[in-house]
């Protein structure tokens, strides 16, 4: 027993042993490095996450600087036309109002013409 | 594993050893019956070779088959690991580069906000032009309404001084005769 102790089983389990270390041990180091991997992949998604989230912010500044400049410019132009349109409107009547009064007067003597001819005779 | 080999080792020597070594006890006892020992050493070869013809093949496949099964195993942990370190070292990389891509994506974010900021101001102008045309098209409309009232009202105006002329000059001849023309022209008609 003693003889075959030493040249049987301790080899042979001093073989397996081997054996199983070697696969084993790929094993847990594949798993170790597959951990690693995972810090890593947890640190970059959570870096991007913050770098995702900080550009959409300054994306969203900007793009809300581009509505602030759009509604300045509109509203002023509608204050610009708001005022303009009355303003127009008061020069037109205005005008009309001088225009009516040369007319009454530019109109008298077509009058005249007008009554002379159906009467058929001068009324000076 | 460990013990099932033991085991295998154990069996073997269970059953041979006490019969090798009653044999030979058998054979000292009996002072020289060594025909009968070298009959039963005889027996005992025999039965190992049978033993080994019998026993050789299932053996040889078991061993076989553990044989592939080691290597699957072996070659399996060797993916395993090949492919944790591939994975590893491409997350090496990109972490020794994360600084250069969140500043590609903050730039990326960035312009996009200034394209939306652009297309705003655009917008706005052309919004402040339609605001414009418009307003100029409703004061030409309305300098044209203008334009109209004026002629109609000087057309009426040269009639209104007419026909004021008209009640002051007209006289009862000139009624006299505009009679005569007007049963003149309906009778002529008629």
């Amino acid at each position: 027993m003693l003889f075959l102790e030493n040249i049987a089983f301790k080899p042979t389990i001093k073989l397996v042993e081997e054996r199983r270390k070697r696969i084993y041990g790929r094993l847990e180091k594949a798993e170790k490095l597959k951990r690693e991997r995972e810090e890593l992949e947890k640190k970059y998604e959570s870096s991007m996450e913050k770098a995702r989230d900080e550009g959409m912010a300054k994306k969203e500044a900007i793009a809300a600087e581009g509505k602030k400049l759009y509604d300045e410019e509109v509203s002023k132009e509608r204050r610009r036309v708001g005022e303009f349109i009355p303003q127009k409107r008061e020069e037109i009547l205005k005008k009309l109002e001088a225009e009516l009064a040369q007319l009454k007067k530019e109109m008298e003597a077509p009058g005249i013409k007008i009554a002379e001819t159906l009467l058929g005779r001068s009324l000076k | 594993m460990r013990r099932a080999i033991k085991t295998f080792f154990l069996s073997l020597s269970a059953i041979f050893i006490p019969f090798l070594l009653f044999s030979a006890e058998e054979g000292v006892s009996h002072g020289g019956e060594w025909k009968s020992f070298v009959f039963k050493l005889i027996n005992f070869i025999i039965f190992l070779l049978l033993l080994l013809k019998f026993s050789k093949k299932p053996i040889s496949n078991l061993l076989k088959e553990r044989k592939k099964a080691i290597q699957e195993k072996l070659k399996e942990a060797r993916a395993a690991l090949e492919e944790a370190e591939t994975t590893l070292e491409e997350y090496k990389k990109r972490i020794a580069n994360l600084e250069v891509e969140m500043e590609e994506i903050k730039k990326r974010y960035v312009e996009e906000g200034e394209r939306e900021k652009k297309k705003l101001i655009e917008e706005a102008k052309r919004e402040v032009e339609r605001i414009k045309k418009e307003a100029e098209e409703l004061i030409e409309e309305e300098l044209r309404k203008a334009e109209e009232t004026l002629r109609k009202r000087g057309v009426e105006i040269a009639l209104e001084v007419a026909e004021s002329i008209l009640r002051k000059k007209t006289t009862k001849e000139d009624n006299k005769r505009l009679v005569q023309e007007f049963l003149t022209l309906v009778g002529g008609k008629n």
